[in-house]
């Protein structure tokens, strides 16, 4: 159950949701993808989401940002029900190839994200400058998505949902489709651009030791239909280091702990019986 | 997956040869270009050659296949017989390209909104659907005789029924192009606030541009078409009413000259499309080597 | 079933019923566009007498011809293009310059060449039929994925029977689209031909009637005439289905 929000030290709470269910319909079947969520977010928080495979984690991420409806249940951004995408928030989705704009140069598909804004024409001039600065894309601004490779076109979609200025930003699994190295990358990039704008993130990841190495607190979900079964504070130092970081005990104590926890579901959910909801 | 992918298990090497037969011009190097078509020219200009001998030989009968070098003699004629711009296959020509190019153009906006509405409401679709279904495998030119007699003879029945024949092929791959759109490229416009118009202008159309495209490609070929047998069935010019004019007036050299003009009107008219298709889609790969 | 689904029917009915009821009130003028309770009459009484069927023997006869004619040279040029590179040199250029011309364009042609009557429609009808056939052939040839002939090479399969048995095989969901786009031009052609220079067949059955002003007459032709087009399209889905139940997703409809 949400406790997380008042373990994490006084910050306000920014994302709640309050007690999730989706249910699809579908030729007279009901499948139940996501049970009960129930947790909070605060601001500039790095929240990492972890669970097995097929558990709804997607689900949730497009529940969160206004994409679906609930089926009941809501979430609440700053005490306001969310019920379409909030201007505040971006999704950065695993699909990097489907979720850019093929016809559209680098630059381009980042000024696409500015289309509807406010701001001058200079100002987002500078934000997409900046924010291909940030992913290292600037030498490639008038190349087309097709030309780039895989971690490439995952950090244009990053830097259009920067250049955006989201105070919220929502990534599904962004680095599952690459390779370790690349994955390293990404992944300490983001801890810098988090550091340097602080933003609330929640981070979808199959990847245990990922969500351990990136977060402040890490929620695990049971298999579906899902709930959270577990969060653990991640009390580990900042910044933190891709060999330093992931050699401490502390760090292989989490990740066992969750690793662990998440195989029992997978196996409770086997079995047939439905994990009930454990207090942390 | 895109309608036009190659199915699962092409190699990219089939796409690649697939694509150089379909444009040999293509290559920047022009001398390059002859010496690939060397074989291919060298057999052109040997059957060419036959022809000839055939016809002047009276092998084949000279009255109803003359010998290409008369046929090329006649040929020049009709592109220089007045002055400019009365030549014979100026007239003709403009005149049925002018025709071709307004029912094109009519057929390609209303194919293209009434695909992007179909493609996005279910509710439209299925309205229009059932007629369309019925319509689309009728020959567009049986319908000619019903159109004389419902608006006569005149450029009304070649301009409605050049746009009639040449819609559906627009339409249909408008709509699977619109329907072909990911969603997820959707829901990445929903979260940047495109909605409505915006939507359908900057995301949905540019998204289903390649698919468009190939329908319009289709669909001149079938204008070029329609556009002609209107004319040979009742006009008093272009291509089509001349063509058979001639053969009907027994004057054979002028008919195998007017295919000739038909093939390179053709082949100009495929030639440009191709560049400007070039152009447009630029930007488009596809998709078939990536997951 | 979506609760628009039937829209698109209702649709039909619609503007039929409405069709009728202006016709006979006079809003649009019966002598040119009858309502189409008169038509059906007119349709019966022409297939009653056995003129319809005389006239769509000779339609279906030489468009059957035409299309096997151009789907046997067609199928076989294609592989034989597709197979062996010297002789897809040797004709690629007179493939590339012919291709575009527009196939009506061998009409006034081939009644030079053949006159009036049924070997002229027969040519022309095979004329036309053959590019798709030939090129979607070709395409679905160069397009068989390499490491197939290389598995066929392996098991000392020979020239020929790699043909039959691998390649063939392989470009059948081009060859039939090739095959399907085929059947409409080939029927277009041969209305074509019927309409502009031609004795015999619903083209010319349709286009008599419109010069004696048997106005019913001419829209029950073109009734028949897109009812032939519609059967036509449809057993070749349903066929296609069938034989190429194997490869999911080339069945997808496709534009023309």
């Amino acid at each position: 159950m949400g406790h997380g929000a008042l373990t994490v030290v006084a910050r306000p709470v920014l994302l709640e949701v309050v007690h999730l269910q989706k249910v699809y319909a579908q030729r007279g079947r009901q499948t139940v993808a996501v049970r009960d969520l129930h947790f909070r977010v605060a601001e500039n928080e790095f929240l990492a989401v972890v669970g097995p495979s097929g558990c709804g984690k997607t689900t949730m991420l497009r529940l969160l940002a206004g994409l679906l409806p609930p089926t009941s249940g809501q979430v609440l951004l700053r005490g306001q029900p969310v019920t379409a995408p909030p201007p505040e928030m971006v999704l950065v989705f695993q699909d990097y190839g489907r979720s850019l704009c093929a016809w559209r140069s680098v630059a381009r598909n980042v000024q696409f994200a500015l289309e509807h804004t406010r701001w001058s024409a200079a100002e987002r001039r500078a934000r997409v400058d900046h924010a291909l600065s940030i992913v290292g894309l600037s030498e490639f601004r008038d190349h087309y998505p097709w030309e780039l490779s895989g971690g490439m076109q995952q950090r244009l979609q990053i830097a259009r949902a920067l250049a955006y200025g989201p105070r919220i930003l929502l990534m599904d699994e962004p680095f599952g489709s690459l390779d370790a190295l690349t994955r390293a990358d990404l992944e300490d990039q983001l801890l810098d651009i988090w550091t340097h704008e602080p933003k609330t993130i929640v981070f979808v990841t199959h990847d245990i030791e990922e969500a351990v190495y990136l977060a402040d607190r890490v929620l695990v979900l049971s298999a579906r239909p899902s709930v959270v079964v577990e969060e653990v504070v991640i009390d580990l130092p900042r910044p933190r280091d891709q060999i330093a970081t992931r050699s401490l005990e502390a760090f292989v104590r989490y990740r066992n702990h969750i690793f662990t926890r998440i195989r029992r579901e997978v196996a409770q959910a086997a079995a047939g019986a439905l994990a009930a909801p454990a207090v942390s | 997956m895109q309608r036009g992918a190659l199915p699962a298990g092409v190699a990219e090497g089939g796409v690649d040869a697939r694509r150089a037969w379909a444009a040999p011009w293509a290559p920047a190097a022009l001398g390059l270009a002859l010496r690939r078509q060397a074989l291919g020219l060298a057999t052109l200009a040997a059957l060419l050659v036959v022809w000839e001998a055939a016809s002047r030989t009276r092998l084949l009968n000279p009255q109803l296949v003359p010998p290409v070098t008369d046929i090329l003699a006649t040929f020049g004629q009709l592109w220089t017989d007045r002055p400019f711009p009365q030549q014979t296959f100026v007239t003709q020509t403009v005149a049925t390209l002018w025709r071709m190019a307004v029912g094109y153009v009519a057929a390609a906006v209303l194919g293209i909104g009434l695909g992007l509405l179909m493609g996005r409401s279910r509710a439209v679709a299925d309205l229009f659907w059932p007629l369309i279904e019925f319509l689309r495998p009728t020959p567009p030119v049986a319908l000619i005789p019903v159109l004389l007699l419902l608006v006569g003879i005149g450029d009304q029945m070649r301009l409605i029924i050049i746009a009639f024949a040449a819609l559906f092929p627009i339409l249909l791959n408008t709509i699977d192009g619109v329907r072909g759109v990911h969603p997820t490229l959707l829901d990445v416009a929903r979260t940047f606030r495109f909605r409505g118009l915006a939507l359908l202008r900057r995301v949905i159309f540019p998204a289903a541009l390649p698919q468009i495209v190939a329908g319009l490609r289709i669909s001149l070929a079938i204008a070029l078409i329609v556009a002609l047998v209107s004319e040979m069935v009742g006009a008093t010019n272009g291509l089509g009413y001349f063509i058979l004019q001639q053969q009907r007036g027994l004057r054979i050299r002028e008919t195998y000259a007017a295919m000739v003009q038909l093939a390179l009107v053709g082949l100009v008219l495929n030639a440009l499309f191709v560049a400007v298709e070039r152009r447009v889609l630029a930007w488009h790969r596809q998709s078939t080597g990536q997951a | 079933m979506r609760p628009t689904r039937p829209l698109g029917y209702a649709l039909i009915g619609a503007l039929l019923a409405g069709w009728e009821a202006a016709a006979r009130a006079g809003a649009v003028n019966p002598a040119f566009l009858p309502p189409p309770s008169q038509i059906a009459g007119a349709w019966w009484a022409l297939w009653a007498s056995g003129q319809l069927a005389e006239h769509l023997a000779a339609t279906l006869g030489s468009w059957a011809q035409g299309y096997a004619l151009a789907a046997v040279l067609g199928v076989s040029l294609g592989l034989l293009m597709g197979l062996v590179p010297a002789i897809r040199a040797m004709l690629s250029t007179i493939v590339e310059l012919l291709r575009p011309m527009p196939s009506v364009a061998i009409i006034p042609v081939a009644i030079v060449l053949f006159g009036l009557g049924d070997p002229m429609k027969r040519f022309v009808v095979a004329y036309a039929a053959l590019w798709p056939i030939l090129l979607n052939t070709l395409y679905g040839v160069l397009a068989v994925d390499p490491l197939l002939l290389d598995t066929a090479r392996t098991f000392r399969l020979g020239a020929v029977r790699s043909a039959l048995r691998v390649t063939l095989p392989a470009a059948s969901p081009y060859i039939a689209t090739g095959l399907r786009i085929s059947t409409s031009i080939a029927l277009i052609l041969v209305i074509t031909a019927e309409l502009v220079a031609s004795r015999s067949g619903l083209g010319y059955a349709v286009r008599a009637a419109e010069q004696a002003s048997r106005v019913p007459e001419v829209y029950a032709g073109v009734l028949t005439i897109a009812v032939v087009g519609f059967l036509l399209n449809a057993l070749f889905v349903a066929l296609e289905g069938r034989v190429l139940a194997w490869h999911r997703g080339v069945t997808a409809r496709e534009a023309v």
